[in-house]
């Protein structure tokens, strides 16, 4: 019996060991390789200047200095695997801490496990709330704040004395508001409640007084600072958003706080619990498990806007079109499926409005990208020179995101695309606005020196690259800057040469609405100067060819002509010119040295409508990409109204 | 005890003498500091001018010298103890030279002076806003002591805001210097114009039926409780391809008159095919200067994108209408300067406390200024008309809002010289000619503040004594206040 007993617990032993490290090694895994664009994502979003003033000014707002703090180790993200270590590092030693502040027996291990899976849940549910959180630090901020708030109550818990431990707690509610926010609060209010399960009617004076504690002390303090609300203190430090339902942070450590406040109140009981079988761990990590697969973000398309953005932000134009080729050649076997399966349900019905309802239903199954994949696609192969033959090589469309809230494209790629396409007003408008309702970061502080350089405003670049010199991974890059600012180097040097030539139209006064994609299409369709360039002429061919007028188009081809004089047209073009001189019957066009393939492509793909009449473009599409995917004429055909936000 | 000290402390600071260097050699260089304040005349109740030095060396020190007294400073950056710099600069003028040390051997710079003058109105204040195009997530009216680093919040949008629910602060304005009667605008959520006038607090909504908006740019009368404002349909716009990056227009603007006892609003102007703007009274409450722009389009749903078609041919001139503050009533009319004529644009008229200059902001068009790198300030004399561009203190990038101090010896304006993207605070010194000193910056604790810090600073107003009321109790007021309407009457004429 007791050699059964034993060889049970060494078991239990050896299972929790495993998971305890397993896990943890697991998920560091797991970010590291198939997350680290979002976790490059959350770090360009983010600053951490190698600087005394932030951390001073960091002491004018509750949580302000966990706020900084965040931001300290949020810096570390870009190096992926070395953030996600300490954030694991972090979230391991969330474990122990918990089990030992809220005294939960080892029988339940896997309780004191419960925050740490849900500060993870935390930001990675967080999808494209990404783009519009706000919170100084606010990846490592939650977490941060728990590892403090739990060590206040085991604090407590140890000490003896009834006054020390009050003014422990008074020392939380106002010390640690100050510099941790309600983190401190929920210390105080958690560690009042494991008083009252641990020392009996002594512990119902610390549970009375760490509530008017955390009740007041905020109130008290609240005329020290001028930067919130009153209202707002019991969730300082908490992440936000003006977005509404995309308050998952908050959830996330509200759990937290629920549960561990549960975990204080049944931990007396608890510790008397017999000890259980280890598959009540097992079932318990299994519920972790399926717990994570249900709320963890993973939609490939935001994994993939997020690698192409990434490395458009680095100018990597071969890997940001790549990124899109290989989604869809990922897909490519999902679609034939999907596409069997719609057929075969298609087959057996015959009623009109059953059918839209098939393939409305399977619509959804096939590969599409969003649109800031195909803009960024758009953008590297311009930026390649090879929009003209490939532009429509690859997968379009504008498949939503998969969110609750669809957040503005300008919020995800305005600056980027504005940068270069040659509008670094709007990119500058776009920076500032993001500072302002975000905080300055690595990534629009780039964006701002940038423009200033390719604006020739050496002062104003100086400026933010002399912040970015603070920092622990951008000053490198800065200095760079600074030297091509020194040597008078700007004008010819990658991305700047790029852009410049692009700037060659005449001063307007304008408002984008934050329509980014409607606005740079009718900037290069219908603002050209005289003075254009052969870049901005390609330009305005790839974004007539997305218009699908055909007035526009000719008036943008005549000029690509003048400009550009080609040796031989880039395909598309070809295919565009045929396509519209046959619609418009205009015999002129149609004299233009096409290659036989060009015109033999577009005779079939009219042949082949004509024997496979297209009832509805979502029902007939995939089946036309298969014959005639990669041609202009099946992307003005098949690809129209697109969606843009 | 304090007797004792001074002297105590002037030794331990002549101490400090020892670190200047015995030996060194003459370098004939002008030193680079940052921000300049070489040759600058300074009120003699200002804080230290802390500065940056832009030169590369081994080492610095820099020695501060006064009547009897050498304070030796090392390091680039150069901050100067305040009670030290206040009991030197009371001496009239002090020295500046720095040594730099190269290669074991120390070199001087060519010294340079700073001369004290009157003394300053010793407070300010401003609003610090991020060079945004319309977000406002954290705005604050602040105002500093000007004889130390002081700052303090007045009122901050962040202690009213709700999460989406933002609010736009602006205008703050005071009468006669005094902080015991000022208004600033709360725009949108919990909005409206917040007033202290006689110790109480009051939420007004200025819009009318008759009016075109709630009252914007302000003018409190000198003697009498009204104030002038401007009534403004402002909207703004972005440049395509240009240095200035914003163009903020009116698409109507009118004036109108509040009388504080009355609680009513009466017609100034209202001219439609004129933009009125920027009341600024004459010291004796008799004549209100402003700005006016000819504009006849259409009043249709297309006006506004009209009126920015037009934006480089809407062109402000000055003028001066009569006032009689006991019957209210208006006299016709004047033109004081047809900037138009001269295909300039003048705006942000303030007349100097003894009524006889008449300042203002040129640029080739428009009204907002702070967004025009070609913007300059300018002075008339009253007494005959003339007037001038201020070369003196002038720069190549924007000069634009502009304060004259209690005395009417000192000028602080908002400026974009230093990168072109943040308005930066400077001050110059007038003679009684009308001719200024070298400008100077506001100095700054930190010599790398304006390099460094991401606001731009905004309207800043002479005050002779601080904003008492707390800023919490703005904040509570304001959220617990509804907005109090005002009635309208017609505008008297003479």
């Amino acid at each position: 019996m007791v050699k059964e007993k034993k060889r049970k617990q060494d078991t239990g032993r050896i299972i929790r060991a495993a998971f305890s490290i397993v896990l943890p090694l697991a998920f560091w895994f797991i970010l590291t390789v198939f997350y680290k664009d979002f976790l490059l994502k959350v770090e360009s979003g983010s600053l951490f200047l190698l600087d005394w003033q932030p951390l001073l000014e960091s002491f004018s707002i509750p949580g302000g200095l966990l706020g900084w703090l965040g931001t300290f180790f949020m810096q570390f993200l870009h190096l992926p695997w070395l953030g996600s270590l300490i954030w694991t590092v972090m979230l391991m030693a969330s474990v122990p801490l918990t089990a030992k502040a809220f005294r939960i027996p080892g029988s339940l291990w896997c309780l004191a496990a419960v925050p740490a899976f849900l500060l993870a849940m935390g930001n990675m549910s967080l999808g494209y709330a990404v783009f519009v959180i706000k919170g100084t630090g606010w990846f490592f901020v939650p977490t941060l704040g728990y590892l403090a708030a739990a060590a206040t109550v085991l604090l407590s818990g140890r000490m003896k004395g009834l006054c020390s431990r009050i003014i422990l707690l008074a020392l939380a509610a106002t010390a640690g508001f100050w510099l941790a926010g309600c983190y401190a609060l929920s210390a105080v209010v958690l560690a009042g409640i494991m008083a009252l399960r641990t020392d009996g009617r002594k512990g119902s004076g610390i549970a009375a007084a760490a509530v008017v504690l955390a009740a007041a002390a905020p109130v008290v303090i609240y005329p020290l600072f001028t930067t919130y609300r009153l209202a707002d203190s019991w969730t300082m430090g908490l992440p936000s958003s003006d977005i509404a339902g995309l308050m998952r942070l908050r959830f996330a450590y509200l759990l937290v706080f629920v549960s561990m406040a549960a975990a204080g109140l049944l931990a007396g009981k608890a510790a008397s619990a017999p000890e259980k079988d280890t598959p009540v761990q097992i079932c318990g990590i299994a519920g972790f498990l399926l717990l994570s697969w249900l709320v963890w973000y993973n939609d490939p398309n935001f994994m993939s806007e997020l690698a192409m953005a990434g490395a458009a932000d680095n100018c990597d134009w071969k890997k940001t079109a790549s990124i899109l080729e290989k989604a869809a050649q990922k897909a490519s076997k999902s679609d034939e499926r999907a596409f069997n399966a719609r057929a075969k349900a298609l087959e057996r019905i015959s009623d009109a409005g059953e059918r839209d309802f098939i393939t409305d239903k399977y619509s959804g199954k096939f590969f599409e990208p969003t649109r800031p994949m195909v803009l960024l696609k758009d953008l590297a192969l311009f930026k390649l020179g090879v929009e003209g033959d490939k532009a429509f090589l690859y997968r379009d469309g504008d498949r939503k995101q998969k969110s609750a809230t669809q957040v503005p494209m300008v919020a995800q790629i305005g600056k980027l695309l504005y940068f270069h396409y040659g509008m670094p007003n709007y990119c500058h408008r776009w920076c500032i606005e993001e500072a302002v309702e975000y905080g300055w970061s690595y990534q629009n502080l780039r964006y701002m020196a940038m423009t200033a350089m390719v604006m020739e405003e050496w002062d104003v670049a100086g400026k933010f690259l002399d912040k970015l010199s603070s920092t622990m991974f951008y000053r490198k890059w800065a200095r760079q800057q600074k030297d091509l600012i020194d040597a008078q180097a700007v004008s010819g040097a990658a991305p700047y040469c790029d852009v410049r030539p692009l700037m060659c139209y005449e001063d307007r006064l304008s408002s984008d609405m934050a329509m980014v994609e409607t606005y740079i299409m009718k900037h290069f369709t219908q603002f050209r100067s005289p003075y254009a360039t052969a870049q901005y002429d390609r330009a305005a061919m790839l974004w007539t060819l997305r218009m699908q007028d055909i007035p526009t188009f000719w008036r943008c081809f005549y000029c690509y002509l003048e400009t550009s004089n080609p040796k031989s047209l880039p395909r598309h073009y070809q295919e565009a010119a045929y396509m519209y001189s046959t619609l418009e019957k205009s015999s002129g066009m149609q004299d233009l040295p096409y290659d036989k393939s060009v015109k033999e492509g577009y005779d079939a793909f009219m042949k082949f409508s004509q024997s496979h009449p297209v009832r509805s473009l979502d029902e007939s599409r995939y089946q036309f990409m298969k014959k005639f995917g990669g041609t202009f004429y099946f992307y003005y055909y098949f690809t129209r109204n697109q969606e843009t936000f | 005890m304090r007797k004792l000290l001074i002297p105590i402390a002037v030794l331990l600071l002549t101490a400090c003498s020892a670190g200047i260097p015995s030996e060194f050699t003459e370098s004939g260089q002008d030193p680079v500091i940052f921000p300049d304040y070489t040759g600058v005349t300074v009120p003699s109740n200002i804080a230290p001018l802390n500065f940056h030095i832009g030169m590369e060396s081994d080492d610095f020190i820099t020695v501060i010298s006064a009547a009897q007294e050498d304070l030796a400073l090392r390091g680039q950056d150069v901050r100067i103890p305040e009670k030290a710099w206040h009991r030197m600069l009371g001496s009239g003028k002090v020295s500046v030279r720095i040594f730099l040390k190269d290669n074991g051997s120390w070199k001087a710079c060519n010294s340079f002076d700073i001369s004290a003058a009157e003394d300053i109105d010793p407070y300010i204040s401003y609003r610090l806003i991020p060079p945004s195009v319309e977000s406002y997530e954290r705005l604050t009216i602040s105002q500093r002591d000007l004889t130390s680093f002081k700052e303090k919040v007045i009122y901050a949008n962040s202690m009213v805001q709700d999460g989406s629910n933002g609010q736009c602060i602006n205008c703050h304005h005071y009468r006669n210097y005094r902080t015991d009667a000022m208004q600033f605008h709360a725009r949108q959520y919990l909005g409206g114009t917040v007033m202290l006038f006689e110790g109480q607090l009051r939420k007004l909504n200025l819009k009318t039926d008759s009016t075109i908006s709630a009252g914007v740019y302000p003018a409190w009368h000198p003697t009498h409780d009204y104030i002038a404002y401007s009534t403004n349909k402002t909207h703004q716009s972005i440049h395509m391809a240009d240095h200035n990056r914003i163009e903020v227009l009116d698409e109507e603007s009118d004036l109108i008159l509040y009388d504080i006892r009355r609680n009513t609003v009466s017609t100034i102007e209202n001219d439609s095919s004129q933009f009125e703007c920027y009341p600024a009274w004459a010291p004796d409450g008799r004549t209100l200067y402003y700005v006016s722009a000819f504009y006849d389009g259409p009043f249709d749903r297309n006006r506004k994108d009209r009126v920015f078609l037009a934006a480089d041919d809407i062109r402000y001139s000055l003028y001066a209408k009569p006032f009689n503050p006991e019957t209210r009533a208006w006299g016709p009319t004047q033109t004081v300067y047809d900037a138009a004529a001269d295909s300039m644009s003048a705006t942000l008229p303030r007349v100097s406390p003894d009524g006889r200059w008449l300042m203002f902001s040129l640029g080739r068009q428009g009204v907002f200024h702070i967004w025009h790198k070609d913007a300059d300030l300018c002075m008339m004399d009253l007494r005959d008309g003339s007037w001038r561009r201020l070369d003196e203190i002038n720069s190549p990038d924007v000069e634009s809002y502009h304060s004259w101090s209690s005395n009417g010896r000192w000028i602080i304006f908002s400026t974009r010289r230093e990168d072109g993207a943040f308005t930066r605070l400077y001050i110059a010194h007038m003679d009684n000619d009308g001719k200024f000193s070298k400008p100077f910056a506001l100095p700054q604790e930190d010599p790398g503040h304006n390099r460094s810090f991401m606001y731009s600073y905004n309207i800043p107003e002479f005050m002779v004594e601080p904003v008492k009321v707390p800023a919490r109790r703005f904040a509570a007021f304001i959220r617990s206040s509804q907005a109090q309407s005002v009635g309208f009457e017609s505008k008297i004429t003479e």
